[in-house]
């Protein structure tokens, strides 16, 4: 049995008959190649897979591709060209706040969600967000300079060399 | 030596930020080859019996299903990964041969890739599906149905011993699978002549590296031309490599295995795997590109688990504080095999004197198989082991004598004016152990100072109740080990640097790093130096990326054949202006006679006229390239001390730490940035394996928290910003006068923050003995001890 998908991913129009059990992350991934979407669980932990859904950040891999149906999805490829984009990467190199670049895309897109939500962000909101991702490189201490720099509530380090 | 720098020491921003940043990586399972089809692996669930039957019948007929594939069916088409010098048994042999027959005694297995027979750990691979679709090879693997006819497990290390133990290996007389004694000095006189003796056991727990990649492999043989490439998520694509050509009959020359963006290592991805071999096997078979994407029960399962070492150590120490001698005897469960033999275990021995004077030891290490997930190294690779039973005992030593520990720990450490410092033990490599550069003391000093000016150090509790210790290690570091690291270094006819490398990173920034040594090196633009790894048929021969050792051995070989290249210009150059190669200078990208720079050509110009048929071509050798392997004549020491503040709640166990102080000596720094981003990835898995991490296995040998939800690896609200300085006392032992960094900052935290820990309760008195430091583990000492005083 196949169901219709009718979805907006990163300005793209989907039409797709698909299997019901094909997971958001498998059908960016393999049916789409948005393979900036990471995969490092599968089951909810490492935030690897986050996407942006109708402007909230989600976890694609718990995330049934049919659940998306009538949404807008955008996965790092649809933010990287986003003008929020540009402030946040630019924190994260200049800030060191990725090693291997795995969990990356998915930090990235909750940070990018959080900017664009229009709320007063303040340090514990960048927390929370970081929190909710898995590193296993950077040891966090970069990332959390890297977001807050990216919202404007960290200047950086003026005793850096 | 390098002359003035531009980008060397400063931190360069990376080169490989952009594309990872969005969304452009090129992680393994992001390579997508048109007919490609998808693997499974059907693993076993039972810890230790025998393969009674594998039925496929029900799978076979599932759609999609291309092939399904068991032991018996490969067994013959295989030679078994034997271990082989491509994974560190070329310094064994070295090792040993200094070491007395009785010293030194190592048994390893063959490993088959797939179970022909005996299962010997829940995760091995029994069965293969093939099929065109990734989650019907899934549904298909359910249907396989495998008889095990099961055999009494064996968990317990210290059982695994006793003589009434099932064996893993029928044919072994026992289930040792290692013994190793090391020892300098008068023991006998060290403990005779103590005023006090201490000893204690210690325990660091088996933990599972769990990069946020797991591993994948995807295998492509194209039958026109008989090639196969194999692309893996590993950290040493040129041993993965040898052992194809070994395992699967083929000249390396056929093969080409490529390490694209790997997301993350930490030592999990630097053996060969059975996976990588049977991706292989049956690509060429099938004549089609496979793939197979680890999930992350397979990763705890099937990836090496690493530490899992119970120490029994004592300590004799005089009035004063002063170590007389130290005796240790260890024991390590290496779960059902030892791939990489005494590296875990020798490092452990190796390191365990650490930074402290230590005139007479005695250590033995003994390593018994059990039905567990093979031990290999993981990042600290057996020195976390060693400075949690050496900086533990130092306390309970201290307090035994009424001493404050930190200052027994600075009474102890090697002075200064001792350096170079000879141990009186061999390292892994067989070469005399010697502290080649350091200032131990001045390290310890200037965490001090930053801990009394961070923070209030005689504050016990704070507002909520909460117990508050402080705790210190100190720890070396054998960085950079050989055998070699190979570079490539070209001067196209663009003039543009190309530079392929060995070495195979899995997020420390090579792109960038060797850049910035290429580039000062040859006093170019960064910009105009391109970095490639992880490819063999980029560079004919390389080690990998582990071990500490690419920035001091690949940075070596960097720097070399960049130097090279440049005395190939300068001669040539000189030649055709007739003057000595002496009077010519470099600078960015410019040739020119010193004190005259209007004479001039550029690199470009030079390297076009070293193109075959080129001007220079016909008088020196054709292009404009140098390859240097270079090999280090040992290791070189790393060292440096870690302080933990930490706040502790007697009533749920849970443990803060509110400040985190680390000074470390790696020399000069090649890009401060990174290295600091490696030493903080470095704490936090430190303090990940002190406070959370620890896979469990039950009596049966079914791991028990194979899953993230379960296995808890530390996450942003448990990591604090941490203070960094650093020591450059340079290394004599390379060119650039750099010593590792990528291990070290986890090698020290389990001692440090244990010790704080037992420093927050002394008011209750309790001792910690192994980590991590669960809440619940520390809520039963806590008990243990109130039980104990009523
Ligand atoms: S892959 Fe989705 S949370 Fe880990
Ligand atoms: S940078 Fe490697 S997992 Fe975060």
């Amino acid at each position: 049995m196949k169901v219709n998908l009718r979805t907006q991913i990163n300005d793209r129009e989907i039409d797709l008959e698909i299997e019901p059990r094909l997971l958001l992350s498998d059908l960016l991934r393999e049916h789409l190649n948005f393979t900036g979407t990471h995969v490092g669980c599968s089951y909810g932990v490492c935030g690897a897979c986050t996407v942006i859904i109708d402007g909230k950040p989600a976890r694609s891999c718990l995330t049934l591709a049919i659940q998306a149906n009538n949404c807008s999805v955008r996965t790092i490829e649809g933010v990287a060209a986003s003008s929020t984009f540009d402030r946040v990467s630019s924190a994260f190199h200049q800030e060191h706040g990725l090693q291997c670049g795995f969990c990356t895309p998915g930090i990235i897109c909750s940070i990018v969600a959080l900017t664009e939500s229009g709320k007063n962000i303040a340090e514990e909101d960048i927390d929370k967000v970081v929190d909710g991702h898995l590193c296993r490189c950077t040891g966090y201490v970069n990332i959390r300079k890297a977001a807050k720099k990216a919202v404007g509530i960290y200047q950086g380090d003026e005793n850096a060399r | 030596m390098l002359g003035e720098t531009r980008y060397v020491g400063s931190s360069v921003l990376r080169n490989e930020d952009q594309r990872l940043l969005n969304g452009n990586g090129n992680f393994l399972d992001d390579i997508k080859i048109s007919g490609c089809q998808y693997i499974h692996f059907v693993r076993s669930n039972i810890a230790h019996g025998i393969v009674k039957s594998i039925d496929i019948s029900e799978a076979e007929k599932v759609a999609h299903i291309t092939k399904i594939y068991t032991g018996r069916d490969l067994q013959g088409m295989l030679q078994s990964m034997a271990p082989s010098k491509a994974d560190g048994g070329i310094f064994e042999e070295k090792l040993f041969s200094t070491m007395g027959d009785q010293d030194a005694f190592i048994r390893r297995e063959d490993r088959h890739p797939i179970v022909v027979g005996k299962v010997r750990h829940v995760g091995e691979i029994i069965a293969v599906v093939v099929g065109t679709d990734p989650y019907v090879v899934e549904d298909a693997a359910e249907l396989i149905i495998v008889d095990i006819e099961e055999i009494q497990p064996v968990v317990d290390p210290k059982n695994a011993l006793e003589a009434e133990s099932p064996k893993i290996y029928d044919h072994w007389e026992d289930n040792r699978s290692l013994h190793l004694h090391v020892r300098k000095g008068d023991i006998e006189a060290a403990f005779a002549n103590a005023h006090t003796v201490v000893k204690r056991t210690f325990h660091s727990g088996r933990i599972s590296a769990s990069p946020i990649e797991t591993r994948g492999v995807i295998a492509h043989f194209e039958d026109h031309n008989e090639k196969l490439t194999v692309w893996s998520s590993t950290q040493i694509p040129h041993p993965v490599r040898t052992y194809l050509a070994h395992s699967l009959n083929l000249p390396s020359s056929r093969i080409r295995v490529v390490a694209p963006d790997v997301g993350g290592g930490f030592g999990c991805k630097a053996i060969p795997y059975p996976e990588e071999i049977l991706c292989s096997l049956i690509s060429i078979q099938l004549k089609i590109p496979v793939r197979w994407i680890e999930d992350r029960l397979e990763h705890f399962t099937s990836s090496i688990h690493s530490r899992d070492q119970f120490h029994d150590i004592e300590i004799a120490m005089d009035a004063e504080g002063k170590i007389l001698g130290l005796r240790d005897d260890f024991l390590m469960d290496c779960g059902a095999s030892n791939p990489l033999g005494v590296v875990q275990p020798y490092n452990t021995i190796a390191h365990l004197a650490g930074c402290y004077e230590v005139p007479a030891m005695d250590v033995t290490a003994t390593a018994v198989v059990t039905n567990k997930v093979p031990l290999s190294p993981y990042r600290g690779a057996g020195r976390p082991e060693a400075v949690f039973a050496m900086d533990r005992i130092l306390d309970v030593a201290a307090q035994e004598l009424g001493l404050d520990p930190f200052d027994v720990r600075r009474k102890n450490l090697v002075p200064s004016e001792s350096m170079p410092y000879s141990v009186g033990i061999n390292y892994r490599d067989g070469a005399p152990i010697v502290y080649d550069s350091g200032d131990f003391p001045k390290c310890f000093d200037t965490a001090v100072e930053l801990l009394q000016s961070s923070c209030d150090t005689d504050r016990r509790r704070d507002e909520s109740g909460r117990y508050i210790g402080l705790g210190a290690a100190t720890y070396v570091e054998g960085t950079g080990i050989g055998p070699f690291e190979g570079a490539l270094v070209r001067v196209d006819e663009t003039g543009s640097i190309h530079v392929a490398i060995g070495a195979c990173p899995q997020g420390q920034g090579h792109e960038t790093v060797f850049a910035q040594v290429a580039a000062d090196t040859l006093s170019v633009d960064i910009e105009d130096v391109k970095v490639v790894t992880g490819d063999t048929d980029a560079i004919p021969y390389g080690w990998g990326t582990l071990a500490s050792r690419s920035a001091v051995v690949a940075g070596s070989a960097v720097y070399e054949a960049a130097t090279k290249v440049l005395q190939k210009v300068k001669i040539a150059v000189a030649d055709e202006w007739e003057i000595s190669p002496d009077d010519l200078l470099a600078q960015h990208g410019r040739i020119f006679v010193k004190g005259t720079p209007a004479k001039e050509t550029t690199l470009e110009e030079v390297a076009e006229k070293f193109s075959p048929g080129g001007d220079y071509a016909q008088k020196f050798t054709p292009g404009l390239e140098e390859q240097i392997y270079w090999e280090p004549p040992t290791v070189t020491f790393a060292s440096g001390v870690h302080i933990a503040r930490v706040a502790v709640d007697a009533d749920t166990g849970a443990v803060e730490i509110l400040t985190y102080i680390v000074v470390h000596d790696c020399g000069p720094l090649l890009n401060p940035q990174i290295v600091d981003g490696q030493i903080a990835g470095g704490v936090a898995k430190g303090i990940g394996a002190a406070l959370f991490e620890e896979i469990c296995y039950d009596d049966n040998g079914q791991p028990m928290n194979p899953n993230l939800m379960d296995y808890i690896l530390p996450t942003n609200d448990t990591i604090p910003d941490l203070l960094i300085e650093h020591l450059e006392t340079p290394s004599p032992l390379n060119p650039l006068g750099i010593k590792g960094v990528g291990e070290a900052g986890t090698i020290p935290p389990p001692a440090a923050i244990a010790n704080a820990i037992e420093n927050a309760l002394t008011e209750i008195g309790v001792e910690i003995n192994k980590v991590p430091v669960s809440p619940k583990y520390l809520l039963n000492q806590i008990q243990k001890t109130k039980e104990a005083k009523l």
